[in-house]
């Protein structure tokens, strides 16, 4: 066979072989008939279809389980910020937090209208002290605010993250306001029984392990009645009992303030002279609850003496304390605190103060204002040039209040109404209030 | 693009865009003339990728089918063989891996009877399947193109996008062995 023969074979051959489809392509009409048209042709279509779809659908699925679990937020750490108001976030491992509540009225006020989810932790915390300086939870002219921080995972490594982000976060805040505050630390894992204790008696995860570690150094102390109290109370008491807080808490900032309160009422409580600014309602720095048969300290005791005397918690629960009222220095023999724009003492025998003034009081000694809002505007008087019907400064009144007398210079009146006192401290001093100067 | 006729009359028809503007328009007697003139191309180079008379014969209905779903895809270049080789191509293909995925020894079965049932004259179905069995897929490509379609390799070089000398020493060298292959089976 030649060449030319072979390709002609070939010529041959395939034309030969041609099908002729034309027919059955005419005979579909439409795309589906196509689609139909491969179908009946392939019929292992309807298995690879098949595995097809359910790739698809296990696919969709494992998305779908995946999106779910990724939506869910991880609680990796709890974190607890207490003062008086205790919070407590829940972050997951990138330092989010995703779950914050309120653990008393006091942190109600403080998280109101805050929204804290997906927030990072520093920023959060930096929101929340903000917040507690506003509202006077923490403030620039109290010598012992303290701060409880407690982060509570079984991660050493991670403990000491949350706790050098969270300290940094109250550091700054606390400097950028010029605060000054102690700010303790712990970070041991949260145990069933502290988170039992804990949810017994509405407090923070963090404070619970606090009070049970304090009250487990001295077998006179009752967890219950400690969890009663604010944390400047508990350091208060540690201090009465001389617990050494070294294997329960570290200190991260010591505050360059006097050792010992400048005030404290009578009947223990530390609470300070309050800005007469600030409203009534806001709370102080510590607002404890004061027992009420705890005597009257004698003028002789310091205010620290008084704490230290009390040693007994309170026996209202924080959620039930009123922010303490800021209570102004008083002379013994005038009897007078007032606010610079004159106001006349309440008598009020319950609410005594014991005062001891050293040289290092911030507040006024004639008015009993904090030195910083008194600016030595007040009339220096002790109070004796207020008017004896409207309680306003002479220079004020100038005899045009209702009582329509002219000015004198008197003694104010022992008793006056409230209502009548535009600048009254909110009727909580009064004029049996002691000062002893140091 | 002159295209070789088919076995009725042997001359080479114009297939030109305007042709596949026409099927595109849903004139059935255009796609009717466009059959006519890529049939035997259309079956030749599906053939010499899958090897398998049957296969192909599917194939060539999905290839024409394809062409009148996405006619309104087409771009008009010139090139309307090239593009239906394209199409033609990509269902060859796609039908390989189906049956490498399976496993499927439905080809190498059909090979052997690629020219049993459809092709009387035995030397014919003998040199035919010589072809498909020695040579490789671009000889297959090439030889049945230029040998049973008359395309030049010129056009075969564009058709498959192979340098011509490629197509020139391909060429040679496939007659060759297909050749000695023939004589041997014939004589030997």
């Amino acid at each position: 066979m030649t060449k030319k023969e072979m390709k002609q074979s070939l010529r041959n051959a395939v034309l030969t072989a041609t099908p002729d489809v034309l027919g059955e392509i005419l005979a579909v009409q439409n795309d589906s008939s196509v689609v139909e048209f491969k179908k009946e042709s392939n019929p292992k279509s309807h298995i690879i279809s098949f595995r097809m779809a359910s790739c698809a659908i296990a696919a969709a699925l494992m998305l779908f389980v995946g999106i779910f679990f990724m939506v869910q937020p991880t609680v990796d750490s709890i974190v607890s910020i207490d003062v008086n108001p205790s919070i407590e976030l829940s972050v997951d491992p990138q330092d989010t937090v995703v779950k914050y509540r309120a653990l008393n009225e006091d942190a109600v006020n403080v998280l109101d209208g805050m929204d804290l989810n997906r927030m990072d932790l520093g920023t959060a915390t930096n929101l929340i002290i903000e917040a507690m300086l506003h509202d006077g939870y923490l403030s620039a002219d109290s010598p012992e605010n303290t701060i409880l921080i407690s982060v509570a995972n079984d991660d050493t490594e991670k403990v000491q993250h949350l706790q050098s982000k969270v300290t940094n976060s109250v550091d700054t805040t606390l400097k950028q306001n010029h605060t000054k505050a102690t700010i303790l630390q712990q970070g041991d894992p949260v145990t069933d029984d502290v988170k039992s204790f804990a949810k017994e008696n509405n407090i923070s995860v963090g404070k619970a392990d606090f009070v049970k570690k304090i009250a487990e150094t001295d077998q006179n102390l009752n967890s219950s009645d400690l969890a009663a109290m604010s944390i400047k109370e508990l350091t208060s008491l540690v201090d009465i009992h001389q617990i050494d807080l070294s294997g329960i808490v570290t200190t991260e900032i010591e505050p360059e303030v006097p050792e010992e309160p400048d005030f404290v009422d009578s009947d223990g409580d530390d609470n300070i002279v309050k800005n007469p600014g600030v409203d009534s309602s806001k709370p102080e720095n510590n607002p404890s609850s004061v027992p009420e048969q705890e005597p009257v300290q004698p003028p002789a005791s310091s205010g620290s003496d008084a704490v230290k005397d009390s040693g007994i918690p309170p026996q209202t629960s924080p959620e039930s304390s009123e922010p303490a009222e800021e209570k102004p220095l008083e002379n013994s023999s005038s009897a007078v605190t007032s606010d610079p724009a004159g106001t006349t003492p309440i008598d009020d025998p319950d609410q005594k103060v014991l005062i001891e003034e050293g040289d290092s009081s911030p507040y006024c000694e004639y008015c009993g204002s904090l030195l910083s809002v008194c600016e030595s505007k007040c009339d220096q008087s002790e109070g004796k040039q207020y008017c004896k019907y409207c309680g306003q400064l002479l220079s004020v009144c100038n005899g045009t209040c209702p009582g329509a007398q002219p000015p004198e210079q008197s003694d104010p009146p022992a008793e006056m109404k409230l209502d009548e006192n535009p600048g009254n401290i909110d009727g909580i001093v009064t004029q049996d209030t002691v000062i002893q100067k140091g | 693009m002159l295209v070789p006729g088919n076995r009725d009359n042997g001359k080479k028809e114009r297939l030109s865009d305007s042709l596949m503007q026409k099927v595109a328009d849903g004139d059935r007697a255009a796609f009717e003339q466009l059959y006519c003139i890529t049939q035997n191309s259309v079956y030749c180079f599906l053939l010499s990728i899958v090897k398998s008379h049957s296969t192909a014969e599917d194939l060539m209905q999905d290839t024409y089918l394809s062409v009148r779903k996405s006619i309104q895809h087409y771009i008009p270049q010139g090139k309307p063989l090239a593009w239906i080789f394209t199409i033609a191509r990509n269902l060859a293909y796609m039908e390989l891996r189906r049956a490498q995925r399976q496993e499927s020894s439905d080809f190498a079965e059909e090979e052997n009877h690629v020219g049993v049932d459809v092709i009387s004259n035995t030397i014919d179905n003998l040199v035919l399947q010589k072809a498909l069995e020695i040579l490789n897929e671009q000889e297959r490509n090439i030889v049945l193109l230029h040998v049973t379609q008359g395309f030049k390799f010129r056009e075969i070089s564009s058709l498959l996008d192979i340098p011509i000398g490629t197509v020139l020493s391909c060429y040679n060298r496939a007659i060759k062995k297909l050749y000695k292959a023939v004589n041997e089976d014939r004589f030997g």
